[in-house]
């Protein structure tokens, strides 16, 4: 794999060269294939990953496998209760010699950045990242400073341990792309694990570098060419929409969630190689797109009803888009009419074939 | 035919609404036994027992309905284990409320006073020697309540009580095995139609069933030979195919994609190798992106469908064979 700057990718060669790099993480994180292609769609997306499981998983070495591999600049604070917003953002100093304030930048100008256990600060310092997070810019002392391009949050989060914790605000929450769970390997693939650790000399797996920020930034754009059909527009809406009716769902998903929807299925459409999105590229996302940003009635914890639970529900309820196309005039009347299992061969294709396919619906 | 999938949860509820009416009347068989055992005391409920045990039923078949509605949205996606425990709601709905029913007709309308035996029988149990006990006390107390409450309330027939709850038992068993037998048989339908036993008994049941698969595979072939457009006529293929697999047994859930479906498929022993995977695939590429179709792609659409129609044809044929379908069926 050349880590060469490209100005353009196609999508198909985006997708190839995000495999590439998931084939070498693989290596240092072991049989965590599905979490690391989800994380992989949050980084192409151009979004923010919170990943949370249980300590010893694995959370801390994806993320710095994937620095490693992409080639991105990396840092990482550890949340603690003390730390200072600007012990995030950065902060002026006194120089003595020039006599000047002079801003120097805190862990936050970093091309990745790793928020270890997010939860364990208050949320005044978790507020810190999010202007960071949702405009990649740092505003101190009345002067904005935009940060790196790409700039990834990848924050680890302990759904455990609550003593000396704050739970995320939900303003936050919704700032993240997707949330993740690792889960434990199977003990096959366990055993595995430890074989390798026991077959090298070193503590880790040292990884090589197949990327830089200028390639990722490039297949972030190959998303751009990807298209999204009226229909997966609408079942999109209807998905997050869904949300919002819910009777086990108080507070359901934003619109930034939709865009969330949108941004992850065309991820997931470039790493299959596709220049278009299918029901299954939003259906695959939509519990990491959206799990994380409603909030379920309080009488459900009674239930052990968690929110992955109503949306994997929600998302096997919701009709998907039918296998003929809607005519142009049915569409007014919206993508949950009952599915026909007739065959219409001479219905009307609403998209008729554009001889540039480099020319995306939903950009 | 298999066809479970359209309206999964029709047979449930019949069925619990057949349970209901029966528990309905067997709490009414109860509540008229109790009235012969003449149980109607002074107790708190003494006088409104029946309109509260209907109002239990009432808010209790309410709160059933809702909960199942619920449980409906909820595990529609579930896990069989989750399925199977939320199935159990509404039985547990019923059996509690019958409970509760029971309970208070049996309990709530009672006297506070103990039915007492007779006062012969207390001075029986007397001890001769009389020493360390007072032998008046028992008697006393059955003497001083017996004349007052025997004219109000005749002492209580156990024997009648017992047969009263022997019957309401028998009946409970009764119903449980009606709902168990009705579960069975939907899990039987539900696990048929994604299972070759679908493909086998549907076809065995219907002998239209080779009919419709050729008459799908053939409205494909004529979609791709006579549409001058390979993008419609590859939507046309596959929603043939997926007609053929709906008489086949495994029909597209509303929520399905076209791969959750192929699986089914798949799971089923309807379509085997690359050749439905390779529809699907272009089935995706036709129907949501503006690519231009062209003429190979209609081509191996077609040969996707022959040999999906070939391998449905030969299922057909084992069908036959195996069940003795007279039908020639030529897919």
């Amino acid at each position: 794999m050349t880590a060469t700057v490209t100005d353009q990718l196609t999508p198909q060669q985006a997708g190839t060269r995000a495999h590439a790099v998931l084939d070498e993480i693989e290596r240092a994180v072991v049989g965590k294939r599905a979490a690391l292609e989800l994380v992989m769609l949050g980084v192409l997306a151009g979004g923010h990953v919170l990943i949370e499981d249980l300590p010893g998983l694995g959370k801390t070495l994806l993320a710095r496998s994937f620095s490693t591999v992409l080639g991105l600049d990396f840092r990482r604070i550890q949340f603690t209760p003390d730390l200072l917003p600007s012990d995030v953002t950065g902060a002026p100093f006194y120089d003595q010699r020039t006599g000047e304030m002079v801003f120097r930048p805190g862990p936050v100008f970093a091309h990745l950045l790793l928020a270890d256990e997010i939860n364990r600060t208050p949320p005044k310092t978790q507020a810190a990242l999010l202007e960071a997070m949702a405009e990649a810019q740092v505003s101190t002392d009345g002067v904005t400073r935009p940060l790196p391009k790409p700039f990834v949050v990848i924050a680890t989060n302990n759904p455990i341990e609550y003593e000396g914790t704050y739970a995320l605000p939900e303003a936050q929450l919704d700032r993240f792309l997707l949330r993740v769970r690792m889960g434990y390997l199977p003990v096959s693939e366990e055993a595995a694990m430890l074989r390798r650790r026991l077959d090298r000399d070193t503590p880790e797996a040292v990884l090589n570098t197949l990327s830089n920020p200028g390639e990722v930034v490039a297949m972030r754009d190959a998303l751009e060419r990807v298209e999204v059909n009226d229909d997966l527009v609408d079942y999109i809406i209807a998905l997050v929409d869904a949300t919002r009716r819910h009777a086990q769902i108080q507070v359901g998903a934003s619109p930034r969630g939709g865009l969330a929807l949108v941004q992850l299925a065309r991820a997931r459409a470039v790493m299959a190689g596709r220049d278009y999105v299918i029901p299954e590229d939003v259906k695959a996302v939509a519990l990491p797109a959206l799990a994380h940003r409603v909030t379920l009635k309080p009488e459900l914890w009674v239930r052990r009803i968690s929110a992955d639970d109503v949306i994997a529900g929600l998302v096997q309820s919701v009709p998907t888009p039918q296998t003929t196309p809607v005519p142009a005039q049915g569409r007014a009347q919206g993508a949950n009419a009952p599915v026909p299992n007739a065959p219409v061969p001479n219905a009307p294709v609403p998209n008729a074939p554009v001889p540039n396919p480099a020319n995306p619906v939903g950009a | 035919m298999a066809r479970g999938n359209d309206n999964p949860r029709l047979g449930a509820r019949l069925a619990a609404a057949l349970g209901a009416a029966v528990v309905l009347g067997m709490a009414a068989v109860a509540l008229n036994a109790a009235r012969g055992t003449g149980l109607a005391g002074d107790g708190p409920a003494k006088g409104t027992w029946a309109l509260l045990a209907l109002g239990i039923v009432v808010v209790g078949w309410t709160l059933a309905i809702q909960v199942r509605r619920r449980q409906d949205r909820l595990t529609a996606g579930g896990t069989p284990t989750q399925s199977r425990i939320a199935s159990l709601v509404l039985p547990g709905f019923i059996l509690m409320g019958l409970a509760t029913v029971v309970g208070v007709t049996i309990l709530g309308t009672r006297s506070v006073q103990l039915p007492l035996p007779q006062p012969n029988q207390g001075v029986a149990v007397d001890r001769p020697t009389g020493a360390g006990r007072t032998p008046t006390a028992l008697p006393s107390y059955g003497s001083a309540d017996q004349p007052s409450s025997a004219p109000s309330s005749p002492p209580v027939n156990f024997q009648d009580l017992l047969i009263g709850f022997l019957v309401f038992l028998g009946v409970v068993l009764v119903v449980l095995l009606a709902v168990v037998l009705s579960r069975w048989l939907i899990a039987r339908r539900r696990a048929g139609a994604v299972g070759e036993d679908a493909v086998d008994g549907g076809l065995d049941e219907d002998d239209g069933t080779g009919d419709a698969l050729a008459g799908a595979v053939q409205a494909g072939r004529r979609a791709l030979a006579d549409d001058p457009d390979p993008r419609t006529a590859i939507i046309a293929c596959y929603a043939a195919m997926e007609k053929s697999l709906a008489e086949s047994g495994v029909s597209r859930r509303k929520a399905d994609t076209p791969t959750e479906l192929l699986q089914r498929a798949a799971e089923a022993g309807l379509v085997q190798g690359h050749a439905a995977q390779t529809l699907t695939d272009l089935f995706g590429e036709a129907r949501y992106s503006t690519h231009p179709m062209g003429e190979h792609q209609r081509d191996q659409a077609r040969a996707a469908l022959e040999s999906i129609g070939a391998h449905l044809a030969a299922a057909a044929a084992e069908a036959d064979a195996r069940f003795g379908v007279r039908e020639e069926v030529e897919i």
